[in-house]
């Protein structure tokens, strides 16, 4: 897998973010998690650190599982209160969550970036001139928890999407033209896609993995005998022009039905506020863009920017007890959700930041930051980027004949192309994941493959947002299954406020954990720690902590 | 002290690569009166060039060496072709033509790159060296090094800017690109072979440049636009040096390198995001306004505005 | 105005305004969004239209203003700013960068310009637009005007289209008038502008910042439309993709930037059919390709665009066609050959006083008549210099020169090449600073004058090689000559205020007359590109005449014309000396024409003035004929 294809797709991952205010989350609030959960390290089992401590049954204690954890390094620490009654925390915790962006990759300098590019020129590549492609403009779940009720219909059907995805119709049939975008034998679906310029060929695979999973749906009859068509819009990567373009196309041309699984992270930050004021439901969103917290209609996936870095550093501190540390972090909104997360857990720890260097995207020469680094001498080094600048800063480093005393810590080393790079030097970084390595070969993991390949013949492309689009998809066939054959809209809004989707298997060793409230939806997927053992493997990841619930996800 | 002396040796290295790209366009602009946009493009694809050679390969010394060799010809090829046509066409017309195609030249070669190898980033397996020395404790301090590679590009630069500058200077295949670059109309009068030395300077300025380019990827990745973002750096190199001396661009090279260097490190205890790619350009800005007086008004109004 | 010619004149305007107000309802919102699209990227384009094509200045960060309209719009929507200030604070304050940035480069040849607007360009990435978005300020709201809701993509269009009217309304009218003829001089020849009293770094800097209005007004309306603004968008990339698109439509053109507007937004719109909904990978490069490509081979076949390729075609609609001084075509001077309009200098006609009457002067009388020699004490030479020196390095070009033109003196220089007479010229005329002497203008010290204001002062001057703006017409070429005596502005230009379409009637009026009064009224409507070479060195001279100049330097006014023609030239010199009392200064070699009509001549040799005298006299002086005049001027 390339390194842009690493550096660039966002997970459906979380929506970078301000300060909660009312989430009371000062620095360790974010902590508190109700019940247990947190899976010890290094056991693979019970990946159930979703579910648990996140039921919301009976509205209480949602949250950051925390993750009592045994042994280690639990990502959520404290016990913290468990809200009483119906409580959420404002889930929407602040979860900002930077997601990946935009390829950090695509280097400045994209051409044309952003303009609707003649011949589709040039527009794609996003990266821009300086900074690069980004993701989402801080987002901030700043969705207040009126404590709503989560209404968890708990664990209902929360199987693992699958042939269970399909539906007959009844015998009266389904109601035909139930709403805009649907007829009687079809649903469509609108989302934007890469399909063009420097990164169109990673970007179809997205575009692919929906279509594999609709396919498979399509073939075995449909959802109440619907079939689900996915219309496509080729945003190639860049905000602006394009996805402006896209939204209304969508929209007020094609007339989609609602928006699903968006495959590409920085136009739909251009088109999220028009979705929502438009009230168009948008299914399983990356969630880069604040306005994607605090809609009602628009649902994001996390986990947040900083929860990543909350659990990644939370587990390191607990295990490795650094003094000091230096920060390399990339000068935008992600950079900074990443940083936020960072600095809560440093602070509680009480962990001394001797420098921090912030650098734009698109650079290419680290010396500065890594003299800047060196000279400050810190224990160790956390990297809250992408992965293009630490693989320069690491590469620099080496050749400065630097390293820190203690290994490294990082939010998107979880991509193989880093140690590849890099090599040994990597050796012995501490990662995020946001759910089990791929070498697990769970079931779900197993089915996306062999259903992929099925279909398409590029099967060395995919990265890792291939595998979040293939969720999205899941989830959204499963969604639509829910809303029963009366398809409207409205139902479909219902359906996913209700909680249902909480402890939803994503199949790859996590679940959802929902929080809904009034202003607002999340569905925070829980992270994982991992470690660089081997760079030079094909696989060089080895588990050191099972997925926990986002920290900052918090009941109350 | 040690932190300051490390970041300016930092940038005198890191300046290398911005003198051999300066040289580069320098001289193209002294044969042709264009200034090369492209050259970042024909250096790009020279490097992928360098990259199809070395890829899943053991990074040898002698495979590098001619990979790097065929690299910097087919960026020179790619000067030729460009000179001969999209530039000698537009000999007379006003200078913003031959400017433009420049840019046509360079959107179009990185499209090809895009199409031939995606525009994803890579890196070249080469054996250039990594490890630093530490030439610090010649004077004591310990802590400042400096990177193998990186004084191989150093070096590299100074001599082929030299031996440029000496070409031009010296040789009488100079002689004819000076009587070019300060009266074109006379110099074709007198029967000089415009348009065979303008090749010939495209050529060799986009193999300089390609120099810069192949390294540069080789020490840190390769893609094709961060290769234009040096090139642009380097222009201001080039304002240094008048776009014409070459000397100058032996030194304005590192002398970018240092102020950029410093420019990221703190500076009255805060350290200022974004300053260092901006740096160069205020100091361009401010070249500019001293050299106004001597930057003379052409009374012939040929390439000048 | 009679019907039919209402009718043709504003007819196709009133066509085009009723498509363009039908076209939002005859298609879908997401058609109507495309067409705003379209129609603000036209204004960037015309931004540099003005800049580059008219101005001659490359920008590279055209995108740098559009990117500050838009953040302007998301700060002011922010600020629960009303709409209707946003173009407006968006135009002022683009205006200091558009002054500083020209301030630094506009003096420099014409590449530093494009550098420093790179800087630019870069600078406001990097420390403006990214901190803005860091900071949040994105998203741009859409206007509301009581019951219109500009959230609406129809009435969004029509809102675009009402602004790119004004846009284009006053780019054309600024085109046309007394800046867009001086913006063009500028271009083709700076000296030839400034000869003419047009402050050459003034105009550029007027181009520059009428340019960055645009733009940044263009930046408003592209913020509103997409709703929102970010920081990507507006990068070094985009502003070529700008530069290309705009060459590829047609650079010099207003229709051109129409064209290029199109090119824009369209090919994306038209390739998505092919690359959307399709499993295959093929295309995926095409649309960039292809304009790549295309640009390439428009900049060098075709510099002036598509618009040039319709022109080529024999298209023949109003707007196509090169009328002069309404669209100027960006085209390469045509070295080889011109389309020739086969007309010829008719024979001299020309009724005494006709001239003076057509420049506006009374005819001279009393001691102006030349007589050689007398000097009027108490009254100032017309033009002195006085012991002027330059070196080239270690050549004197001039070594100590002094040379003396009483008030309607006519007085030829002469000399072998290389001796120094254009370079003496160049320093009478504020091209070149002197070493070391003075240049006086009736007693009044310029040698640190600037050449314009020499030329407002009453310096006139014609050059060797006619440097006139070949896509304007001959009339306009002279319209240009009135400049120092036209007050109004680019305010007045584009309100249409009274007084300034009463200046430009007169101007033309006197230009019309001056042309009937030498008998080339015919010449007048074609474009000075299509002359022969010997009338267009007479209309060169006769632009460095129109402004009635105290003092006239003529340098070898002869030069490529045939005997009847320089017969023809000798008669309008004598006329512009006795009738207008203009003191004329000739470098000649036609040594016939030269002694013919001069009232004292001086000759130069290795830069020192070898001899000074009338013509006889020097016609007879040994060293004279020794060094250049030969056997053929002696005294038959």
């Amino acid at each position: 897998m390339s390194l842009l294809a690493a550096a660039v797709f966002c997970a459906a991952a979380a929506c970078a973010g301000e300060q909660p205010k009312h989430l009371g989350l000062a620095a360790n609030a974010g902590l508190t998690g109700g019940g247990p959960g947190g899976s010890a390290p290094g056991t693979a089992t019970a990946p159930g650190a979703g579910p648990s401590g996140v039921t919301p049954a009976d509205g209480a204690g949602q949250g950051a599982a925390g993750g009592a954890g045994s042994g280690g390094g639990s990502g959520a620490g404290a016990a913290g209160p468990v809200p009483a009654g119906g409580g959420e925390a404002a889930g929407s915790a602040g979860s900002g969550a930077p997601g990946g962006r935009g390829a950090a990759g695509a280097p400045a300098g994209a051409p044309g970036a952003g303009s609707a590019g003649a011949a589709g020129a040039t527009g794609s590549g996003g990266a821009t001139g300086a900074g690069g492609p980004r993701s989402a403009a801080g987002a901030r779940a700043g969705a207040p928890g009126a404590g709503t009720a989560g209404a968890g219909t708990a664990g209902a059907g929360n199987g693992p999407a699958g042939a269970a995805g399909t539906a007959a119709a009844p015998a009266g049939g389904n109601g035909g033209a139930t709403d805009v975008g649907v007829t009687a034998d079809t649903i469509k679906l609108g989302g934007f896609f890469i399909e063009s310029g420097p990164v169109g060929e990673l970007g179809i695979t997205l575009l692919k993995s929906v279509k594999a999973v609709f396919n498979e749906v399509n073939a075995a009859g449909g959802i109440y005998g619907r079939k689900l068509a996915i219309v496509d819009c080729d945003t190639s990567f860049t905000s602006g022009d394009k996805p402006r373009a896209c939204y209304t196309k969508l929209t007020q041309q094609d007339k989609i039905f609602a928006f699903a699984a968006t495959g590409d992270g920085p136009a739909w930050v251009t088109a999220a506020p028009l979705a929502c004021k438009d009230q168009i439901p948008a299914l399983w969103t990356d969630g880069l863009s604040q306005n994607e917290f605090t809609c009602p209609t628009i649902f994001p996936t996390g986990p947040a920017g900083r929860s990543q870095s909350h659990v990644v550093l939370d587990y390191y501190i607990n295990k490795l007890h650094p003094k000091t540390v230096g920060i390399l972090a990339q000068n935008d909104d992600i950079g900074n959700e990443w940083l936020t997360g960072a600095k809560d857990v440093l602070n509680k720890y009480g962990v001394k930041v001797v420098s921090e260097q912030k650098y734009n995207l698109g650079e290419t020469n680290f010396t500065t930051q890594v003299t800047n680094m060196r000279f400050a001498n810190p224990d160790f080094v956390f990297f809250s980027s992408e992965p293009l600048g630490p693989i320069l800063f690491q590469k620099t480093a080496e050749g400065q004949g630097w390293k820190p005393p203690m290994p490294s810590a990082g939010v998107t080393c979880n991509v193989s192309v880093w140690p590849k790079e890099v090599g040994d030097y990597s050796k012995g970084m501490i990662c995020e994941n946001p759910w089990q390595l791929t070498s697990a070969h769970l079931p779900g993991q197993v089915e996306y493959e062999r259903t992929y390949k099925k279909y398409w013949a590029d099967w060395d492309k995919r990265n890792y947002y291939t595998e979040t689009m293939w969720i999205a998809a899941k989830a959204t066939v499963e969604t639509l299954r829910r809303a029963g054959p009366n398809l409207t809209r409205a139902r479909l809004l219902e359906v996913l406020r209700s909680g249902a989707f909480n402890g939803f298997d994503t199949g790859f060793g996590v679940k959802f954990s929902q929080h809904s409230s009034a202003t607002g939806n999340l569905f925070s997927i829980a992270v994982a720690v991992v470690e660089v053992a081997k760079p030079a493997d094909e696989d060089p990841y080895v588990l050191l902590q099972a997925p926990i619930p986002d920290p900052y996800f918090t009941a109350g | 002290m040690e932190l300051y002396t490390q970041l300016v040796v930092n940038g005198i290295t890191n300046g290398a690569v911005y003198g051999l790209l300066a040289a580069g366009f320098v001289l193209v602009y002294r044969a042709s009166r264009v200034l090369n946009f492209a050259q970042a493009g024909m250096g790009a694809f020279g490097a992928y060039v360098l990259f199809d050679v070395m890829k899943g390969s053991d990074a040898g010394t002698g495979r590098y060496i001619g990979g790097f060799a065929l690299g910097v010809a087919v960026a020179a090829g790619l000067g030729i072709l460009t000179e001969r046509l999209a530039i000698r066409p537009l000999r007379r017309a006003p200078a913003l033509a031959p400017l433009i195609a420049t840019v046509g030249v360079l959107l179009l070669l990185q499209t090809l790159i895009i199409l031939r190898w995606g525009g994803d980033l890579r890196s070249i397996p080469n054996p250039l060296p990594k490890k630093p020395w530490r030439i610090g404790r010649i004077v004591g301090l310990h802590s400042v090094v400096v990177n193998q590679s990186a004084v191989l590009i150093l070096v590299v630069m100074v001599l082929l800017v030299s031996a440029l500058a000496l070409v031009v200077t010296r040789t009488r295949w100079g002689l004819t690109i000076r009587s070019i670059s300060d009266n074109p109309a006379g110099a074709a009068g007198l029967g000089v072979r415009v348009g065979r030395v303008s090749g010939q300077a495209w050529a060799l300025g986009a193999a300089v440049g390609a120099v810069a380019s192949l390294l540069a990827a080789s020490t840190t990745i390769l893609n094709p636009y961060t290769l234009f973002l040096l090139q642009i750096k380097a222009l201001v190199v080039g304002v240094f040096a008048g776009l014409k001396d070459l000397r100058l661009c032996l030194i304005g090279g590192p002398l970018l390198g240092v102020v950029e260097s410093l420019a990221g490190s703190r500076i009255l205890g805060h350290q200022i995001a974004g300053l260092s790619d901006s740096v160069g350009f205020f100091a361009l800005v401010a070249l500019l306004l001293l050299r106004a007086g001597t930057i003379t008004e052409t009374l012939g109004d040929t390439r000048a505005s | 105005m009679r019907a039919s010619t209402a009718l043709r004149t504003f007819g196709p305007w009133l066509a085009l305004a009723g498509l363009l107000a039908a076209y939002p309802f005859a298609v879908s919102p997401y058609w109507a969004l495309i067409g705003s699209f379209v129609v603000v990227y036209a204004v960037v384009a015309l931004s540099l239209t003005v800049l580059t094509g008219w101005a001659g200045a490359v920008s590279l960060s055209q995108a740098a203003f559009v990117g500050l309209g838009a953040f302007t719009a998301a700060e002011l929507t922010a600020r629960h700013v009303n709409f209707a200030l946003w173009i407006p604070i968006a135009m002022v304050l683009s205006v200091p960068a558009s002054v500083i940035t020209g301030a630094v480069a506009l003096r420099l040849p014409g590449l530093y310009f494009a550098v420093v607007t790179l800087a630019f360009g870069v600078v406001a990435q990097y420390m403006l637009f990214i901190p803005l978005e860091n900071a949040g300020k994105t998203p741009v709201a859409r206007p509301r005007w009581g019951a219109v809701d500009f959230a609406n993509e129809r009435y969004f269009f029509l809102l675009c289209v009402v602004a790119a009217a004004v846009a284009f309304g006053a780019t054309l009218r600024i085109g046309r008038g007394k800046t867009g003829r001086a913006l063009l001089t500028v271009r083709t020849s700076r000296t030839a502008a400034e000869a003419l009293a047009v402050d050459s770094v003034r105009y550029r800097t007027l181009a520059f910042v009428v340019s960055g209005c645009l733009a940044s007004g263009a930046g408003v309306l592209l913020g509103t439309l997409i709703q929102s603004s970010r920081s990507n968008q507006f990068t070094l990339f985009a502003s070529i993709q700008y530069l290309a698109v705009t060459f590829i439509g047609g650079i010099g053109s207003v229709l051109g930037a129409a064209l290029a507007g199109a090119l824009q937004v369209l090919p994306t719109e038209l390739v998505r059919p092919l690359v959307e909904g399709h499993d295959s990978d093929v295309l995926r490069q095409f649309a960039p390709l292809v304009q790549a490509t295309l640009l390439v081979v428009v900049v060098v076949l075709r510099p002036d665009g598509l618009v040039g390729v319709l022109r080529g075609l024999g298209v023949r609609a109003g707007l196509l066609q090169p009328r002069p001084a309404r669209e100027v075509a960006f085209a390469a001077p045509r070295a080889t050959a011109r389309r020739d309009a086969g007309v010829t200098l008719p024979d001299w006609d020309v009724a005494p006083g006709a001239l003076a009457a057509a420049v506006g002067r009374a005819p001279a009388a009393g001691p102006q008549n030349g007589d050689a020699g007398e000097v009027l004490l108490d009254t100032p030479a017309a033009l002195e210099v006085a012991e002027v020196s330059v070196r080239f390095g270690a050549v004197a070009a001039l070594d100590g020169v002094s040379l003396s033109v009483q008030p309607g003196e006519l007085v030829a220089v002469i000399g072998p090449n290389g001796a120094g007479k254009t370079t003496l010229f160049n320093c009478c005329s504020g091209f070149l600073a002197p070493d070391s002497g003075t240049v006086r203008l009736h007693g009044v010290d310029v040698t640190d004058f600037p050449a314009h204001r020499r030329a407002a002062a009453g310096l006139g001057r014609s050059f060797q090689t006619p440097r006139l703006v070949e896509s304007m017409s001959v009339f306009e070429n002279l319209l240009v000559g009135f400049h120092p005596r036209i007050i109004h502005g680019v305010p007045g230009e584009v309100a249409g205020f009274t007084y300034a379409l009463d200046e430009e009637r007169e101007i033309r009026r006197r230009v019309a007359g001056l042309l009937d009064a030498v008998g080339l009224a015919a010449i007048g409507p074609l474009a000075a590109g299509d002359l022969p070479s010997g009338l267009r060195k007479v209309v060169e001279v006769l632009r460095a005449l129109v402004p009635a100049p105290d003092v006239l330097l003529l340098d070898e006014p002869s030069a490529g014309l045939d005997p009847r023609e320089t017969r023809w030239l000798a008669r309008l010199i004598g006329a512009v000396n006795r009738e207008l009392g203009t003191s004329v200064v000739l470098i000649e070699h036609d040594m016939s024409l030269v002694m013919g009509i001069s009232d004292y001549v001086y000759v130069l040799e290795f830069g020192r003035r070898l001899a000074a005298g009338t013509p006889a006299e020097v016609r007879s002086n040994p060293e004279v004929i020794a060094a250049y005049l030969g056997k053929e001027a002696q005294p038959a």
